[in-house]
């Protein structure tokens, strides 16, 4: 049976982050006794000045399997993770074909076979992600689907959504927003504000989030489903969320590494790369989401991983599609983005540990919580991810892991490194090169 | 830990991209040189050389005879030679990406490449792809850098210097959103000093914008120095369904009767070609004030100006 032992870390668990070894089997994880040496069959991976805890898990990544221009492999997306921190992922449906049915949903499934990470496949909400007719959620949900969305798309007419949160509470699944008002953003490549009047570009205002946000938890008001709402972006959206928990409606919520990050200034360089859907929002916004990201107003950190091969990004901003990748580079850009908000009166060493504790919490363990609500078992007990936050990195194209490249952070000086990874006991990830079943 | 990013400002000198990214000095030198052109061909002088044995060739995604004759006009009569690449019959139909592309023109052995796009940034993107010249001929609703140099040569002309802008104040009626030129022209104007207002109704001027904005023309048109009368797409109106071609007319023309509440010294500019009807009536279509013509006629020698700035090492 194969045993990692991580020594000398700072361990995120239950209590907070204390000193301590970590034993990590393909069953679970220990502490050792005191005294008790590794066995000589044992991997070790030395901890001193890191940080361990539990795996991250990404709520949000588009595999693009089944897909046709080549964006991403499952072995590419595997990488990504692992060099991400990522044990699980949860795949999105909209893939050419859609998954929105059982034959489609199994053979997917296949495609992610024997991988060090576990993929979570999602199914759509409606036949074709055509927003008109709901796939058969049971059938699905038979073949193990729990994660249901039509995401890159809004679901626009009410009624559907609304038969779709019934389901989701009758099955236990989850329904999946993206939040857009489809004829608000018509044509929108931006954020809509003072950057956008500036370039002449047409903007996508955070009205178009919020006015479906305000529309969806309304809906759940009485029917109580399983509503996630992704990729929040908007301060409407953050009242409104705030107005839910209030009158105690049911949701959960996600935010993306970049839009804590960056703001719609980057689109002046016309850098495709910085075209994603929600759009990348003003100074103002990001603060307001770090800040709610911080409160626990919005649950959890989720990628939006949108791999696109590289002739796709190399046409205008018009014609790019939206989207960046992001498993690799979410612990960074996320430790970065909440360290710039560090108050100067905290020890450098406390406020990292405010982070880090931070981090744990949005990117593995309420990802975990809303997933294992629907799964109803316990998600990887026995995979952790060692970070180290103080190393400053500046990723070059050559470190992606990803078949695609269109990522915003080429270049870009951040901070924090995912240094190791053990899946199911077995070591994928060591002083950031691929190990294993990994590489 | 790691800053802020600010990316709003950034130079680079081979190319001719935006007004956003000349100084107040780079235009002041641009129109002086259009200047000598001007005087020089009003002397008669035809045959200039600063571009011999080199080859301009235009990337033009988006239909445009006049823009892309000026140019030519410039370059030919500078010396150079002058290609045009048909997007139409190229591999760009069968979804070649603008990289390819563009790096192919390079390949050839172009001096510089003018690039006219419907999306915003591309002139921008391909600079950087690129060790040869671009120059901006308009991107999308972005901005249209050369149309503001030759404005800017037409004002000169008009006033003896560019001096005289100082203090005034501009109107930009019509689809300001919508327009590069607007853009590029009014962050010219300012930096002489003069002050741009924005003029349309709310499908057209952004509340987003920090400019002043008026909905009628009639409450600005006695105290404004210059007109610029933005032209209006039919087809794009009409595409407003909360808009209609009369009461835009009413409310925002250029008419008759409202050219004669003008200041006296008051003058007219439009970037051609002319919605006769719409923007403006046929009286005003024919005005004296109406510089359209003098655009169009600096426009060449601007653009003679910024050609030989890029490349006839002057």
């Amino acid at each position: 049976m194969s045993e990692t032992w991580i020594r000398g870390g700072t361990v995120f668990g239950v209590g907070g982050l204390k000193k301590a070894d970590l034993v990590v089997t393909e069953v679970g994880a220990h502490t050792p006794n005191e005294g008790v040496n590794p066995p000589a069959t044992a991997a070790v991976i030395d901890a001193r000045g890191l940080y361990v805890g539990p795996a991250f898990v990404d709520l949000h990544t588009h595999s693009r399997i089944p897909g046709k221009d080549g964006s991403e492999s499952p072995e590419s997306l595997s990488r990504a993770a692992i060099k991400g921190g990522y044990g699980s992922v949860v795949a999105m449906a909209n893939t050419d074909p859609p998954v929105d049915h059982v034959a489609i949903l199994e053979q997917t499934k296949k495609r992610f076979d024997g991988l060090p990470i576990q993929v979570i496949q999602g199914a759509s909400v409606t036949i074709g992600r055509q927003g008109e007719r709901l796939v058969d959620m049971v059938a699905l949900k038979e073949h193990g689907a729990v994660f249901f969305s039509d995401d890159g798309d809004v679901i626009a007419s009410a009624r559907v959504m609304r038969r779709a949160l019934e389901y989701s509470r009758d099955l236990n699944v989850l329904v999946a927003e993206h939040a857009q008002d489809s004829e608000l953003a018509l044509g929108g490549v931006m954020n809509e504000g003072e950057i956008s009047y500036l370039l002449g570009v047409q903007g996508i205002g955070e009205d178009a989030e919020s006015i479906v946000v305000a529309r969806d938890l309304e809906l759940n008001r009485k029917i109580r489903g399983n509503l996630h709402l992704m990729h929040l972006s908007a301060l409407g959206s953050l009242d409104l969320l705030k107005y839910a928990k209030a009158s105690g409606i049911p949701f959960s919520s996600e935010v993306t590494p970049h839009h804590l990050l960056i703001s719609d200034s980057e689109l002046a360089t016309f850098d495709p790369n910085y075209k994603v859907n929600p759009p990348l929002r003003s100074k103002d916004t990001r603060m307001a989401l770090r800040s709610a990201l911080r409160e626990g107003l919005i649950d959890a950190v989720a990628t939006d991983h949108a791999p696109h091969a590289k002739h796709l990004k190399e046409r205008s901003i018009k014609e790019a599609p939206f989207g960046l990748i992001g498993l690799q580079s979410a612990f960074a850009a996320t430790f970065t983005a909440m360290m710039q908000d560090v108050s100067f009166g905290e020890e450098e060493e406390d406020s990292i540990d405010t982070v880090i504790s931070l981090i744990f919490r949005t990117m593995s363990i309420r990802p975990r919580e809303i997933l294992q609500k629907v799964t109803q078992s316990e998600m990887l007990p026995n995979s952790y991810v060692v970070l180290d936050p103080t190393l400053e990195v500046s990723q070059r194209e050559s470190d992606i892991a990803s078949l695609s490249k269109n990522s915003p952070y080429i270049d870009r000086k951040m901070h924090g490194q995912v240094v190791s990874l053990v899946l199911g006991g077995k070591v994928v990830l060591e002083n950031c090169e691929l190990q294993g079943e990994g590489a | 830990m790691v800053s802020d990013d600010n990316n709003l400002q950034s130079t680079t000198s081979k190319d001719f991209l935006a007004i956003s990214k000349l100084t107040k000095r780079d235009l002041q030198d641009l129109v002086d040189k259009a200047l000598v052109y001007q005087a020089r061909f009003k002397d008669g002088e035809r045959s200039f050389k600063e571009l011999e044995s080199h080859s301009v060739v235009s990337l033009f995604y988006e239909n445009s005879t006049r823009t892309r004759m000026s140019f030519e006009r410039a370059t030919k009569l500078l010396g150079g030679e002058f290609a045009y690449f048909d997007i139409a019959s190229s591999s760009v139909a069968k979804g070649e990406s603008i990289r390819d592309t563009a790096v192919v023109l390079e390949a050839l052995g172009f001096s510089a490449v003018v690039v006219r796009h419907f999306s915003e940034g591309v002139p921008h993107q391909v600079a950087k792809w690129l060790e040869i010249p671009v120059l901006n001929a308009g991107d999308g609703c972005h901005e249209h850098p050369s149309q503001a140099v030759g404005d800017l040569v037409t004002l000169a002309e008009r006033y003896g210097s560019l001096d005289a802008l100082y203090g005034m104040k501009v109107a930009f009626v019509g689809d300001v959103g919508h327009s590069r030129v607007a853009r590029s022209v009014s962050l010219a104007l300012s930096m002489f000093g003069a002050t741009s207002i924005f003029v349309g109704p709310p499908e057209m001027v952004p509340a987003a914008t920090k400019v002043e904005t008026f909905r009628e023309l009639d409450e600005v048109v006695d105290e404004v120095d210059i007109a610029y009368m933005l032209r209006v797409q039919k087809e794009r109106l009409m595409e407003r369904e909360t808009l209609d071609v009369v009461s835009y007319t009413k409310r925002f023309q250029l008419n008759d009767a409202r050219a004669a509440r003008m200041k006296k010294e008051a003058v007219i500019m439009h970037p051609g070609p002319m919605n006769v009807g719409v923007e403006v009536d046929s009286t005003v279509s024919k005005a004296i004030d109406l510089l359209a013509p003098a655009q169009v006629r600096n426009g060449v020698f601007a653009r003679m100006s910024i050609l030989s700035k890029l490349l006839g090492g002057a």
